[in-house]
């Protein structure tokens, strides 16, 4: 056996207390290497057909990768999935810091979680000993309050606790997951299947390492230690030391992309305000990082003259509250990080859906008699604030806006629709479609609904000179093209870039590690594929994980009804932006739905529903779903 | 003249300090600057001189320009 692990998995049963065990075998982990795959087979295969998502028969799986916890830099991501609040669709949300090692070293390669609490619970993994434990007294705390007090009753301050915060205990549709308080599954409303299963929180302590299951513990060891030291001679991995996401800021501004008053703009007037200078002036403190990670992305700021205790904000977040709102002061912004945090809503999603609902304000479709007497215009830092406390606790007019931007825009009617910027009900994040096609590709056709992790973005492939490009060639690109295109070469691109996000979203690998968009050569990927498995794969075989974990969400689509209708863009999008460097740019509808049923066709999809044909699922080896969905 | 590198470009410059400022003798092509200082012009995809957009290949600056510069720009 290469690997030294039985590849554990574990359930348990909320409504019985029931906890089981069961081992997976290594050729079944090889085709579904933990994460987005393993969490995908599990949700197909267990799931009945049109659960509720705050019903029990919800399944919600904690995923950690082949590689979560390895001594390599930017592997420590894990998955929640389960259907979706937000999109019905599925659910799939990963997170970095040290939860996901953590659930690897105490043996796990997942939890399965099914069923309802009768009251407030925690799960307690220690090991290989787990507990079901009572939450009532942590429901209803903010979660460093709730974090600090697990700690206490544990015994133990190194526990690692993922958590639902106030506003997954109320079901807010966009409720996310933290752990350590600065790290998200931000994305899904996944937090709020939490909340209905009374879950607050999985507590975890492992002491396994990773090296004792390692095939080539030696080897992977030495290529962690290279890659550390790459990280400082590598321009887009200093970058992201240094400044972190908020460096993305000015460039974006200056090249029209920076999404401003709810993606009508390209450009933010105040940018100056809110840039990386002025972030490192007026909130940073510290840097840190996550588990064994020489890259240290993270931001601490502090808030009123102290540190935050929930990090600094993430360029998503900082966008999404400040150019998207039309407000242009940084405390305030890291405020609104600070509230998001600490009830534990999605920033992105939270932000455009108060964005849209000041775009309706302002078009008169909503007054103060509807928002509780707030003025909820563009730049009223005050009423953001105020909103986003009313979310969290559904309160007022906060109550319409925890249902996310699609259905409160139901719910308002007069063409508010127009106004909210979501895929399959999720919000748009902080990346200007219309300057980036695949991008808005990704946002249409990726299964969780808008996202801009689906693929590394347009513009690191239009120099082939350029080092992002020349990282790229290994994967199969090898010409480049401009950003603002749907050629078909480009689409081509984009099946590979999406199979290869899809496989760091299975294995644990983080955006910012592997090349086109991090610092580590796709050779090496390989390698610490191999190194840690044994398995011997290829290129070819790494590209194939990715897609068969994007066909199990797919066909988990497919049968709750989703068709090709939903896998298109807002209409502003193909509206002209108002301002920027793009201003007047907009995309091409037919181009982009012509581009799309290319897309479908090239993935062995039918070019007209996106549905998965047999002989692709087959050649995936996923005959086994085909027969499923009798397809 | 005042030079600008902007996202991972700062890696490049002396002192990988993003602001620098360059005392020229005459007109010269910024290609030139950039690969002077040891800015590879493959990763500049954006050029602002003096508050507008350029082109890097046909762009001369001077020592009273303000010139920014950035790479394509990708997520996160």
């Amino acid at each position: 056996m290469p690997m030294k692990t039985d590849f554990k998995v574990l359930r348990v049963d909320l409504t019985t207390g029931n906890i089981q065990t069961e081992l997976l075998s290594e050729d079944f982990y090889k085709r579904y290497p933990g994460g987005k795959a393993l969490a995908g087979y599990y949700l197909l295969r267990e799931m009945p057909a049109n659960t509720e998502p705050f019903d029990p028969e919800n399944v919600l799986i904690l995923a950690a990768g082949l590689l979560t916890g390895a001594p390599v830099s930017t592997t420590p991501r894990y998955v929640v999935a389960g259907r979706s609040p937000l999109t019905y669709a599925v659910g799939s949300s990963e997170a970095a810091g040290y939860w996901g090692p953590e659930l690897k070293q105490a043996g796990y390669e997942a939890v399965i979680i099914t069923g309802r609490a009768e009251n407030p619970v925690y799960l307690w993994i220690n090991d290989q000993e787990v507990e079901i434990r009572s939450a009532e007294n942590l429901w209803g705390r903010t979660t460093a309050e709730a974090q600090a007090m697990i700690r206490e009753a544990l015994g133990d301050e190194k526990v690692r606790v993922l958590q639902t915060g106030i506003a997954g205990e109320n079901l807010v549709r966009f409720a996310g997951l933290t752990n350590d308080l600065r790290h998200f599954n931000g994305r899904n409303g996944l937090g709020a299947v939490f909340g209905a299963k009374n879950l607050k929180a999985v507590a975890v302590r492992g002491t396994r390492r990773y090296q004792e299951i390692a095939h080539d513990p030696d080897g992977l060891r030495e290529l962690g230690r290279k890659l550390a030291r790459q990280v400082r001679d590598n321009p887009q991995s200093w970058e992201l030391q240094h400044r972190g996401t908020p460096g993305l800021i000015e460039p974006l501004n200056v090249s029209g992309m920076l999404p401003t008053r709810n993606f009508r703009q390209g450009a933010f007037e105040q940018m100056e305000d809110i840039k990386w200078e002025a972030y490192e002036k007026e909130l940073l403190i510290a840097r840190r990082t996550c588990f064994a990670c020489a890259v240290r992305c993270k931001r601490e700021v502090q808030i009123d003259g102290k540190p935050s205790e929930y990090g600094g904000p993430e360029y998503e977040t900082l966008a999404s509250f400040s150019s998207n709102c039309g407000i242009s002061d940084l405390h305030v912004i890291a405020k609104a990080n600070e509230l998001c945090n600490a009830y534990m809503l999605d920033s992105i999603s939270t932000g455009v859906t108060i964005s849209f609902a000041m775009e309706c304000f302002e078009n008169g479709l909503i007054g103060l008699d509807d928002t509780d007497g707030i003025e909820l215009r563009f730049g009223n830092a005050d009423a953001m604030l105020a909103m986003i406390e009313k979310i969290a606790k559904r309160d007022g007019f906060g109550d319409i806006l925890a249902e996310g931007s699609k259905r409160a825009a139901e719910k308002i009617g007069n063409g508010a629709i127009d106004y909210a910027q979501q895929v399959k009900g999720q919000e748009v994040p902080m990346h200007e479609p219309r300057g980036k096609y695949n991008v808005g590709m990704g946002y249409a056709v990726a299964e969780i609904g808008a996202d801009h992790l689906i693929v590394a973005h347009d513009t690191m492939f239009t120099n082939p000179d350029s080092l992002p490009f020349r990282n790229a060639a290994p994967l199969g690109i090898t010409q480049a093209e401009p950003a603002r295109s749907l050629s078909d070469e480009k689409v081509r691109q984009y099946l590979i870039l999406e199979n290869w996000n899809s496989f760091e979203n299975t294995v644990g690998y983080c955006f910012f590690g592997p090349a086109p968009r991090g610092f580590i050569h796709p050779d090496d990927v390989l390698a610490s594929i191999n190194l840690a498995s044994g398995w011997n794969m290829t290129f070819d075989d790494l590209l194939e994980i990715g897609e068969r974990a994007v066909n199990l969400h797919r066909l988990f689509n497919v049968r709750e009804g989703f068709t090709s209708k939903d896998d298109d863009l807002p209409k502003r999008f193909y509206e002209p932006l108002e301002n920027g460097f793009l201003e007047g740019e907009s995309i091409d509808h037919d181009l982009f739905l012509a581009a799309r049923a290319h897309l479908y066709q090239i993935k062995g999809w039918d070019p007209e529903t996106g549905i998965p044909t047999r002989p692709r699922l087959e050649h995936l080896g996923l005959g086994w779903a085909a027969d499923l969905l009798n397809l | 003249m005042i030079l600008y590198a902007g996202g991972y470009l700062a890696f490049y410059t002396p002192d990988q300090n993003p602001e620098m400022a360059c005392v020229l003798a005459d007109q010269v092509p910024l290609r030139d600057l950039l690969s002077e200082i040891g800015i590879p012009a493959a990763e500049v995809q954006l050029v602002i001189l003096n508050g507008a957009i350029v082109d890097l290949e046909q762009t001369y600056v001077q020592n009273q320009d303000v010139v920014k510069i950035f790479p394509g720009v990708d997520g996160g």
